[in-house]
């Protein structure tokens, strides 16, 4: 489910959300015009984004240039790492996992694949640790071994997660142990009931 | 491949969703936790076009914690007042005080925020307690973005 948020349309008065036209955008203490309140603010002329796109007929090789598969004036500057097409500057879609061709680069996020292009993903650390709580306090009604193996099997997908995120994994090995116990008393719980049934039989 | 490091630098929390907001070397990474599912999103030091700071109340939060706490404080002093009992009124009290504490020191303290605004998106911070820390965090904020825009890496000229 998405996150719910207001659509972005550039700067805003940080007190009533009115867009502020490029002439209240200034450094120093800013009054804004809608709600006439102050606040400090800090401007910046960022410099737009350029590529330079060399022409097929401008490539310096004697040769010419490879065209690009999907722009057949531009001169190709790379392959792609996936499917091997040419592609030129406009077309490479590289953020730090080799270049891409804008189709592969959209499988290969959908696929989840390129994790510095990932924006959605699931807390699988936190539903490790609900699901470790739950198993104790359902404990009683044996519900703690299945709330302690999906604990795990949650744990084991919250370690691929922080690993590659670069973060502690602490706090699941500490829900990991908790879960195993659970799942241990949970056994024992139901190895003396039964022993206690059969003892009654006899 | 691993990720740059990032460092903690605010948290945002609305009713639907709760936000924590890192520092990355060339991006302010704000991360959305609604339920389990979390969306990252990213402001660009290269991008960013305005850092604002000012020091807000909240007053929804005021006057909710206001109400609730009132709402138990008339309900100890009825008690106290027409039926006599002081233990249910101590009890009522004792559940007033809390939200009555809160509402105050929000009122006293007021709230600082960090907004950062780029081409594309938005990082909010904001900080209750911590005043030193979020007049250090602008200055951070404003002080690297002033770097990376003026590196020679940064982009030059308009899109061919």
């Amino acid at each position: 489910m998405p996150v719910l948020s207001r659509d972005y349309t550039g700067p805003a008065c940080p007190r009533c959300h009115a867009r502020l036209t490029s002439d209240w955008i200034q450094t120093g203490m800013v009054i804004c015009p809608d709600c006439n309140k102050p606040f400090e603010a800090m401007a910046f002329q960022p410099r737009q984004r350029s590529i330079e796109v060399v022409t097929v007929a401008a490539a310096l090789t004697p040769e010419g240039a490879n065209a690009c598969a999907n722009h057949e004036r531009n001169a190709a500057v790379t392959n792609c790492s996936r499917c091997g097409l040419f592609i030129c500057a406009l077309c490479n879609m590289d953020i730090g996992t080799g270049p891409y061709c804008p189709s592969c680069f959209d499988r290969l996020r959908n696929e989840e694949s390129l994790q510095p292009a990932a924006t959605r993903y699931r807390d699988y650390p936190s539903m490790a640790r609900v699901a470790m709580i739950a198993g104790l306090f359902f404990s009683f009604m044996f519900l703690g071994i299945p709330f302690a193996a999906a604990s795990l099997y949650y744990a084991r997908k919250g370690f691929k997660q922080l690993r590659a995120e670069g973060r502690s994994v602490g706090w699941l090995v500490v829900t990991m142990v908790f879960a195993g116990l659970e799942i241990l008393g949970g056994l024992t719980l139901i190895i003396i009931l039964i022993a206690g049934v059969v003892g009654a039989k006899k | 491949m691993t990720p740059p490091p990032r460092t903690l630098l605010g948290r945002h929390a609305t009713v639907m969703t709760r936000e924590r907001i890192y520092e990355t070397p060339d991006a302010i990474e704000v991360e959305s936790r609604e339920g389990y599912e979390v969306s990252r999103k990213r402001v660009l030091f290269e991008e960013v076009l305005l850092v604002t700071f000012h020091r807000g109340i909240g007053w929804a939060y005021v006057i909710s914690l206001g109400v609730t706490g009132l709402l138990f404080g008339s309900l100890a002093l009825s008690f106290l007042i027409s039926a006599r009992a002081p233990i249910p009124a101590a009890v009522f009290g004792v559940v007033a005080l809390p939200f009555l504490a809160a509402a105050i020191i929000r009122l006293v303290w007021k709230l600082d925020f960090v907004t950062v605004f780029g081409r594309r998106s938005k990082a909010v911070m904001r900080f209750s307690l911590h005043k030193r820390r979020a007049r250090e965090v602008y200055e951070r904020i404003c002080a690297r973005t002033a770097e990376v825009q003026r590196s020679p890496e940064a982009p030059q000229s308009e899109p061919a």
